[in-house]
């Protein structure tokens, strides 16, 4: 029996286990799912999880997701000190707040190449896109090796695209599918189908590609699209792109002591509910993300997760940090602020950080004292212990 | 988004998508007992992150959960995991009616190692592109098309004796 015998087979078996929809059972197991969160048989299911490799962390469950994000409308104005010694605020000298372009350029950007070391592409700066009648371009995913923004269209929720910044070298054009030739902002680009969706890829930069990609156009048949709409809608989400390097990738906490062997591999800026800002790092053995050029950023890559949320107030304290009440165990380390906030150290592996040093780098961080604020916050590049 | 809209967000999507993620459990699992528990527990955990998880992601990371939860119930239970539990279900179509005297290749396919059985699965039941299947476990191209490879000649050599079957044509996605 020959490959094209079995694999012919297989198909045919493996369409044979299919499972019809069951609107009862799936409802049911939606129920379970949602009722879980909020109740302790999640720590257990999460457990297991997190140790095999899903990327997740029980911090994040038990607390519940949208209670964590639940940030003040109104920050406090005061200083926060997580230390008990006096702490360093954070400098507003790169103030204001972020910068949006102003004018999309039309012939591109004329000097759009990053600097790819010092600081490395995921601290250096981030890209920024110009507002997109129809479409909402949130959520930025930085790492080392490509920086990827979240559009979505309005009025279809999960059902959207992304714009993917590739740090120079990092994606072969060679790798791309052919296609038809293009322009974006007057650098050489092509259209063609990647990872069986439309997507548009430019030259941003010398030897640096950015890759636009979606739904769009999507017919109700799956897999098949309407490649003309698609190019059209991906045309004008590319042409909104800035890679003109102006605008920081801020952060509203500095740390001023990491251990040895610990180091920043992704960034998240993002927004919560009321466009509230909201930003994560992530720390880890430097190889996530980056052993394969073409890997995905991801939350789990990384063994250390710093953010600063509105305080969920879902573990009672069980220690003192910085004179600072605080919640302990081997996935993380959450200190309440006095401004209702908390600082937080999850691990996305139970244990991978020991408490002392949790504790260590707690009490060396300092935060923003507006966290709402963006021209309080520093960026990234300072961010880091130096 | 709110809690409520998020909780209606996740509880369409998964029902629009609740069909193919419970095949996936019972392909890898060949049981539909494990397979809910596999996607119970795929589902519990995407929740819990949902408003984390980038859109047009949300399907590729259920998948990775549920493989993932899958290798923990291969670890938890390594030495029972060549019981395959309930029978794979025989399909009316017609090209179903070519395998129905001979030995199936699914208990074969459940006992590929893990990786290689989530390719086999991804590829041929999902119908994913290489470049899909190596972001949802994680992984590079060129290592899903070893593992599918692998797991190929494994399928091959395991049935050695099998009568070629008619070529249906396999229908390819069209892009344009």
């Amino acid at each position: 029996m020959n490959d094209c015998d079995i694999i012919t087979e297989l198909r045919s078996e493996l369409r044979a286990t299919l499972v019809p929809y069951d609107p009862a059972r799936a409802n049911e197991m939606i129920g379970r799912a949602l009722g879980a969160v909020d109740n302790a048989e999640l720590h257990d299911i999460q457990a297991a999880a997190v140790q095999t490799g899903i990327q997740s962390t029980n911090h994040e469950v038990r607390r519940n997701w949208f209670s964590r994000y639940a940030l003040p409308a109104v920050a406090a104005a005061s200083v926060i000190a997580v230390a008990a010694v006096s702490a360093v605020v954070v400098s507003s000298s790169h103030g204001g707040p972020t910068r949006r372009p102003a004018v999309a350029s039309a012939a591109g950007p004329a000097h759009a190449a990053p600097t790819p070391a010092q600081p490395p592409f995921g601290l250096a700066w981030r890209f920024s896109v110009h507002p997109v009648a129809g479409y909402d371009i949130k959520r930025l995913e930085i790492t080392n090796v490509a920086q990827s923004a979240d559009v979505t269209a309005h009025g279809q929720p999960k059902s959207s695209g992304a714009i993917t910044l590739y740090a120079p070298g990092a994606l072969n054009p060679a790798e791309q599918p052919s296609g038809t030739p293009i322009t974006v902002q007057g650098r050489t680009g092509v259209f063609g189908m990647l990872g069986g969706k439309p997507a548009l890829a430019w030259q941003y930069a010398n030897d640096a590609w950015a890759v636009v990609t979606g739904d769009w156009g999507a017919e109700p048949d799956p897999g098949h699209y309407d490649l003309a709409a698609a190019r059209a809608a991906q045309q004008i989400i590319a042409d909104a792109v800035d890679t003109s390097a102006s605008e920081p990738f801020l952060i509203d906490f500095r740390l001023g002591w990491l251990p040895a062997g610990l180091v920043y591999e992704q960034g998240v800026d993002a927004f919560g509910p009321n466009d509230t800002p909201l930003v994560m790092l992530g720390f880890g053995d430097g190889k996530s993300g980056t052993e394969q050029p073409k890997d995905k950023p991801t939350y789990g890559g990384s063994t250390l997760t710093i953010t600063r949320q509105a305080a969920s107030h879902q573990n009672p304290p069980n220690m003192t940090v910085g004179g600072r009440p605080a919640f302990y165990d081997d996935l993380g380390l959450t200190v309440n602020l006095a401004d209702g906030t908390d600082l937080y150290l999850g691990l996305t592996d139970r244990g991978a950080v020991s408490k002392d040093v949790l504790v260590k780098i707690a009490t060396n961080a300092s935060v923003a004292p507006k966290p709402a604020d963006r021209s309080t916050w520093v960026p990234a590049s300072a961010s880091m212990p130096r | 988004m709110n809690e409520a809209e998020a909780r209606q967000e996740f509880a369409d999507f998964v029902r629009v998508h609740w069909s193919s993620l419970m095949s996936i459990g019972v392909a890898v699992s060949g049981s539909r007992q494990e397979a809910e528990d596999l996607v119970q527990t795929a589902l519990t955990s995407t929740y819990a992150r949902w408003q984390t998880i980038r859109p047009g992601e949300a399907l590729a990371y259920l998948r990775r959960s549920i493989l993932n939860a899958h290798i923990t119930s291969w670890r938890r239970h390594r030495g029972a995991e060549l019981t395959v539990g309930e029978p794979v279900r025989q399909s009316t179509h017609d090209t179903m009616a070519t395998v129905d005297d001979r030995l199936s290749l699914m208990p074969s396919v459940q006992a590929l190692p893990r990786r290689q059985r989530a390719v086999v699965v991804l590829r041929y039941l999902c119908d994913l592109s290489d470049d899909e299947i190596a972001s949802t476990l994680g992984t590079t191209t060129s290592t899903v098309r070893s593992q599918a490879v692998r797991g190929l000649a494994t399928l091959r050599s395991t049935h050695p004796g099998r009568e070629a079957a008619p070529h249906p044509t396999v229908s390819s996605r069209r892009t344009s």
